[in-house]
């Protein structure tokens, strides 16, 4: 009676056993088929996936790509795309540097076109000069007597 | 009270005559007393300066050829005319017929009062003419640095109103010797003597003094213009 009880015991411990290891196995199976190649944002299981750091998905959604991943490599388009604390240092940035050269560039315009309007005041005085010698020798033409 | 008639007569006679010789002759109270050499003098002292008038009219690029050629014409023509009387005076027999050449180099050539300043006056007045041109393209450089500077952001307002000053003398300018040049240079020494050509002189003389006074005050405006364009843009840096 003893041995029969023995074998009963030892009969369900081995089903048990048999059956966790089947359970286990197939988990891993299910887990591997189900996974994307490649991350889909749509899917709450795939920022978790490519972070690997946290399994909460919604969380992982909101503050990883911003602060961490995004905002090194988009400075110039971060104020567009992203809504985090990138968004506050680029545009302060690039305005800047790009309203600068325009300026240079019409200051620059405008000295070469004074500095060419100044040799054309020097010749024109010249001008002048030579002129106020005509009239000079017109007027010592009167000096003399006809 | 016949004698003293005829003595008056007499003198009056005598001092038209020597009034009428005596601007050519009183010119040349040189060392020579020889009234025939004196005349050539006057004669070598005019052709001189024709030669160096005509010379000074062909170094200018601003006279127009048109104008060139004909003071070229009168100066060669008068030259001619003048050269031609030497050997006529070296060959009068007597005072009255010296004394009729010697007038004529004044009365029928007027070098002074009419060939010299008909030709520095059309090369004065093609020359206010020449700086118009210069101003004008002057303004024009200046209008193209006043819009590079209302880019940069200056404010031009001081300096486009004088520039607007400087552009208007540059218009006058051009206005007060329009067909200076055409008109004086149809004077003759016949229409001196008339009349008729102290006038046209003399007009065109004012007409020239007048544009050289609106190149100088456009000249004046145009650099206080320069000078307030090129604060307005220190301003800005």
């Amino acid at each position: 009676m003893k041995s029969t009880a023995f074998l009963v015991c030892l009969l369900t411990l081995a089903l048990f056993v048999a059956a966790c290891g089947e359970r286990t196995a197939g988990a891993d199976l299910d887990i591997a088929d189900d996974a994307p190649s490649t991350p889909d944002p749509t899917s709450p299981e795939a920022p978790a996936d490519t972070a690997g750091a946290s399994t909460d998905d919604t969380d992982t959604a909101t503050t990883l790509v911003p602060t961490t991943t995004l905002a090194p490599t988009t400075t110039s388009t971060a104020p567009v795309t992203t809504t985090g604390a990138p968004a506050t240092t680029a545009p302060t940035t690039t305005a800047p540097t790009e309203a600068a050269p325009a300026t240079d560039d019409a200051l620059a315009a405008a000295y070469e076109a004074l500095a060419a309007a100044e040799a054309l005041l020097v010749g024109l005085e010249a001008d002048s000069g030579a002129i106020a010698g005509d009239l000079a020798a017109d007027a010592a033409a009167q000096t003399q007597s006809d | 009270m016949p004698i003293p008639t005829r003595l008056l007569a007499a003198t009056l006679v005598g001092g038209l005559t020597l009034g009428l010789a005596a601007p050519a002759i009183a010119e040349t109270e040189t060392e020579t007393s020889d009234p025939a050499k004196r005349c050539i003098e006057q004669i070598d002292r005019r052709l001189d300066s024709l030669a160096s008038a005509q010379s000074r009219a062909a170094g200018v690029d601003a006279v127009t050829d048109s104008h060139l050629a004909t003071i070229d014409a009168i100066i060669d023509s008068t030259e001619a005319g003048l050269d031609a009387l030497i050997p006529e005076i070296e060959a009068a027999e007597d005072r009255e017929t010296l004394a009729a050449l010697c007038r004529s180099i004044a009365t029928d050539f007027r070098v002074y009062l009419v060939v010299l300043p008909q030709t520095h006056l059309t090369v004065g007045a093609d020359r206010v003419e020449a700086a118009v041109d210069r101003g004008e393209e002057l303004v024009a450089t200046f209008d193209a640095a006043v819009d590079a500077a209302i880019d940069a952001g200056a404010d031009v307002t001081d300096a486009v109103a004088l520039r607007d000053a400087a552009a208007a003398h540059l218009e006058a300018a051009e206005a007060a010797v329009a067909g200076v040049g055409d008109e004086v240079l149809t004077v003759t020494p016949a229409a001196w003597n008339e009349g008729g050509g102290q006038t046209i002189i003399e007009q065109s003389r004012a007409a020239v003094h007048s544009g050289h006074a609106e190149i100088k005050d456009g000249i004046a405006d145009g650099t206080a213009a320069i000078e307030a364009l090129r604060a307005a843009i220190g301003d800005l840096g």
